[in-house]
């Protein structure tokens, strides 16, 4: 606070009343930034291979502990789709011998705390947030909850009522039904990253699957625990190494999840929703990995195609240019676990379906075609290094970052790596990455829409292939 | 720039009237970091110093909302809303003085074709040469312009969140800086605010019109939300969509927009609240030199309108292929109403939590529901609200049941049923809750705005905790009894079409 107490200084002496004039937003010159205190993680591995990641934070009251797991649904088999996170949904509504569901929520609700759990493809979740002063009484709670879930039954068939509930609501948001039906079209109905649940496959998940399936994924060397908020490190140490030395080891999951199996090839895929007046479109294809030595040219270049809130090109020409929608966005993906989709897309009026795909794909396509503005390429570098301040806008920031870094097995500076990279890249690095990553000639499409109002516009982009969402989905391929 | 649909602001409001209340000395530390003030011309100001990262929260937030627009230009509220990223006389054009007269041709020539397409027997051939005048006067005004400079040059500087939002009772406009360059959202901000330009306007009213599609007529829920407020309130502007309905956008001209400017956006109706990384000193400072000079203007009219007592229940079922959702509303209270606080903890006894009535039966028990929710004010909460209950039914479970077991739940509410225990459990949540909102510039900023604007003091977002404290549960089971009756409630449905009913149409 140095610089704001000596500008203050230097008001009084100059008296305050001096004229001063209003600068132009042009004109401005700015003083030195202030620097955040990046805090210390305290760190540490028990025995049974579960690592604690501390940070002190004491603005509020509260204590938050967030647990990645690593485990995933690719663990489970095509059959048993949905397995993964109904194992989660039982862990929490079911309870525990000790904590049944309906004590443990009055427990809970009753001093406002908080704990949840989750799946995802590649990693699941805990999470338990509680005013401080219960964290004592009710972090043994969360271990049971971790360590001994009951799956009671009933409960099991409630969580499967809701997940067939959920299923058959499915197809009422156009939207939603664009993102998941066009990741089926890039991975492929049955692939790992475009399965979908079932009623079938629900049908088919049994209680001990769900006692195997947490067996293997909720063990001590598949944990990493991180912990912010109003305590003392010393003490939280001492207390975790208490509460968790008897949690068992396990053994460690392998995250090898499989590669994608990818043709380039085009298509135009069409889904009849005769309650909408507007087309949702999807086009694209497979994307990369976060390990490539042309990622920060493929981040610049997205930036450049969609980045910011209003400056990147789509939004430029497609929105605030040619009004054909609110939402239009594009993006070239590289995933860390396994291969991204590059993807744009808009939402647009039926009538003006087949010019929103076009434009959208004009400017795909001119990425190829010339190379970015020197001018343009350096905004889009601004945007990105002007706000690295937000990265760390809290001590939590810090630690989330790093147990994600450490989980995805990403070196401790690979942000600031992808840092300098980026300040380095050129417009040709920009123009080389986008004719050899993009393939506008090659994209699968997908319209959601409501075929009466569209007409005959899609007939121009090729032979148009329906695809069929009625639930349960038409006789699927037999494994 | 985002219309928050109906629902999402029912949750936002859901959330901000169940923030809550803190002990008095948690209100004392906190407050010794708060500095208000006021300037000459009515604008006020309510800075926050939270120096936990070297970033800045700033939000403008306007007391106006689409409760406030004429008849007959619904919407309008949200389209300047739209507007104000557009640029001002500085940031967007090439030639402000040329572009401003091509704006002023471009919106006559629009207002003629209006007039020729509002006639009870338009002349074909004279509506489409007023068309063609008037776009090809619209492309003569995009020579002037630079595209997106405005928005552009805030994010080139860092800014992160750049948006805004428009509820039935609030216009809100926010972005975050790095702490050094405070001074830029200063002297942007009040460019855009002292002298709006209404930029690429018809344009971006198609624009709203997508946005319109997207949130509302493609989305069955959104078609539900805009059917039943239509038909719970008869007089109240709260019937209206905030996105406008879809001939009040197509009528709405630059003339009107700068009008609705004029007499909303005087800084008496403008209160703007920082929170992050400040010198309150330096804040003060530029505050003057900047927004000093806006002229003070008339204060902006009141919305008078009273809902007159509904004199019967309504109903309404929407047939289609989606699945079902089920909903029902009573008339309530506006927030600053003795009874705002009991219906606010009945809403989270009924349906917040685990723990909730709603949850406990519907979707344990009886498992007739994936979910049930209730809450009080809605569609906004600054005049008289509805408070309204939605269920969304499991596959198979008939809707009469469902109705039926809603008002058995309230019924008993009625009867004396709710134990005290419950009623604490909610406040401590609401306690808790407030807590927990406060880890966040963005979310401070607009909450201490949101209070100092709509109730004359940021304090209210503590002090609102010491209501809820007060609440007996005499006065949950007596407002049960006041409001849930039978003739002042709306029920609303979406039913699904049969296949077979279908196939014989």
């Amino acid at each position: 606070m140095k610089r704001t107490l000596s500008i203050s200084l230097i008001w009084l002496i100059a008296g305050f009343s001096l004229l001063e004039a209003q600068t132009r937003y042009d004109e401005l010159t700015y003083p030195e930034l202030n620097e955040f205190q990046v805090p210390d993680i305290e760190t540490f591995e028990l025995d049974n291979g579960i690592k604690f990641y501390l940070v002190e934070d004491n603005e509020l009251p509260l204590i938050n502990m967030n647990v990645i797991v690593r485990a995933g649904s690719f663990m489970i088999s095509n059959e048993k789709v949905g397995l993964a996170s109904m194992t989660t949904q039982v862990m929490r509504n079911g309870g525990t011998k000790k904590y049944p569901e309906e004590e443990l929520n009055e427990l809970l609700e009753n001093r406002a705390a908080r704990m949840e759990f989750g799946m995802g493809l590649s990693s699941g979740s805990g999470s338990m947030n509680v005013l401080k002063e219960d964290f004592n009484d009710l972090l043994p709670v969360f271990i049971d909850l971790l360590k001994n879930p009951a799956f009671p039954e009933d409960k099991i068939d409630l969580a499967k009522t809701r997940t067939r509930s959920g299923i058959s609501r499915r197809n009422d948001n156009a939207q939603s039904v664009a993102s998941r039906e066009f990741s089926q079209l890039i991975y492929g109905e049955e692939s790992l990253y475009g399965r979908l649940i079932e009623y079938e496959t629900l049908s088919n998940i049994t209680r001990d699957d769900m006692i195997e399936f947490h067996e293997q994924a909720f063990t001590g060397s598949n944990l990493m625990i991180g912990i912010t908020g109003d305590f003392s490190a010393p003490q939280m140490k001492d207390a975790l190494q208490e509460a968790f030395s008897d949690y068992p080891k396990g053994t460690r999951n392998e995250l090898d999840l499989p590669e994608v199996d990818y043709e380039f090839n085009s298509s135009i895929n069409f889904i009849d929703k005769p309650d909408v007046n507007q087309s949702v479109v999807f086009m694209g294809h497979i994307g990369g990995l976060r390990d490539n030595p042309d990622y920060a040219a493929l981040q610049a270049m997205n930036e450049i195609l969609s980045g910011g809130s209003f400056s990147g090109r789509l939004m430029q020409t497609v929105r605030s240019e040619m009004g054909l929608a609110y939402s239009v966005f594009g993006s070239y993906q590289s995933n860390v676990q396994y291969k991204g989709q590059f993807y744009a897309g808009i939402s647009t009026r039926s009538s003006a379906t087949g010019e929103a795909i076009n434009a959208v794909r004009d400017q795909i396509i001119r990425l190829q075609e010339e190379k970015v503005g020197e001018q343009e390429l350096e905004e889009a570098k601004e945007r990105i290094l002007n706000s690295l301040v937000f990265r760390y806008d809290s001590k939590s920031s810090v630690l989330r970052e790093r147990m994600s870094y450490e989980y995805n097995g990403l070196p401790a500076d690979a942000f600031e790596k992808y840092i300098e990279q980026l300040q380095d890249v050129t417009v040709d690095d920009i123009y080389r990455a986008a004719n050899e990553y993009i393939q506008p000639g090659n994209m699968r499409v997908l319209v959601v829409g409501n075929a009466s109002e569209i007409g005959d516009q899609l007939d121009e982009f090729g032979d148009v292939n329906e695809i069929d969402i009625t639930i349960p989905r038409a006789q699927r391929e037999e494994e | 720039m985002k219309q928050i649909s109906l629902t999402m602001a029912a949750f936002i409001i859901l959330c901000l009237s169940h923030t809550p209340y803190i002990h008095a000395q948690d209100l004392e530390e906190f407050e010794k970091n708060v500095t208000e003030f006021t300037l000459d011309n009515g604008l006020s100001f309510v800075i926050l110093k939270r120096d936990v990262a070297p970033v800045i929260s700033f939000v403008t937030y306007i007391d106006v909302g689409s409760a406030n627009e004429p008849v007959g230009q619904t919407g309008i509220a949200h389209i300047f809303e739209h507007m104000a990223f557009k640029g001002s006389a500085e940031i967007g054009t090439t030639n402000f003085e040329e572009e401003i007269e091509v704006i002023r041709q471009m919106d006559l020539a629009y207002r003629e074709w209006l007039r020729e397409k509002n006639r009870s027997n338009p002349n074909e051939e004279k509506l489409e040469e007023k068309w063609e005048e008037f776009e090809r006067i619209q492309k003569r005004s995009q020579e002037y312009v630079v595209n997106n400079e405005f928005t552009q040059f805030i994010e080139r500087e860092g800014a992160s969140g750049l948006n805004a939002f428009t509820s039935a009772d609030a216009t809100a406009y926010f972005y975050s800086l790095p702490e050094n360059k405070a001074e830029l959202w200063f002297t942007l901000e009040a460019d855009r605010f002292k002298q709006p330009v209404m930029r690429e306007f018809y344009t971006e009213k198609d624009i709203i019109f997508e946005e319109r599609r997207s949130r509302t007529d493609s989305s069955p829920i959104g078609r539900l939300i805009e059917e039943f407020v239509s038909i719970a309130y008869s007089a109240h502007p709260y019937m209206n969509p905030v996105i406008g309905w879809p001939s009040d956008i197509e009528n709405t001209t630059i003339k009107d927009a700068l009008e609705f400017y004029e007499t909303y956006y005087v800084p008496s109706n403008i209160t703007i609240g920082i929170a992050g990384d400040v010198d309150p000193d330096e804040m003060k400072r530029f505050a003057e030199l900047y927004f000093g000079d806006m002229p003070a203007g008339d204060p902006a009219p009141q919305l008078m309108v009273e809902e007159p007592e509904q004199r019967g229940e309504r109903r309404f079922v929407i047939e289609e292929s989606s699945q079902p959702w089920f909903m029902m509303g009573f008339h309530g209270v506006e927030e600053n109403h003795p009874d705002a606080k009991a219906l606010d903890l009945l809403g989270s006894i009924l349906a917040q939590g685990r723990t909730s009535r709603l949850y406990r039966r519907m979707v344990v028990e009886e498992q007739s529901a994936l979910n049930a929710g209730a809450f009080s004010g809605f569609p906004g909460s600054k005049y008289q609200s509805l408070f309204l209950t939605y269920v969304l039914p499991n596959q198979g479970v008939d809707m009469g049941d469902v109705e039926a077991t809603l008002l058995e739940e309230i019924e008993k509410v009625k009867e004396g049923d709710v134990r005290q225990s419950e009623l604490d459990r909610v406040r401590t949540n609401a306690r808790a809750n407030l807590i927990r909102g406060l880890d966040s510039n963005s979310g401070l900023a607009l909450s201490l705005a949101e209070a100092a604007g709509k109730h004359d003091d940021w304090r209210t977002v503590f002090t609102d905790m010491d209501e809820l404290n007060d609440v007996t549960l005499e006065d949950i089971k007596r407002v049960a009894n006041t409001y849930m009756v039978k003739k002042n409630r709306t029920v609303g449905m979406i039913q699904t079409e049969k296949d077979e009913e279908v196939t014989i149409n």
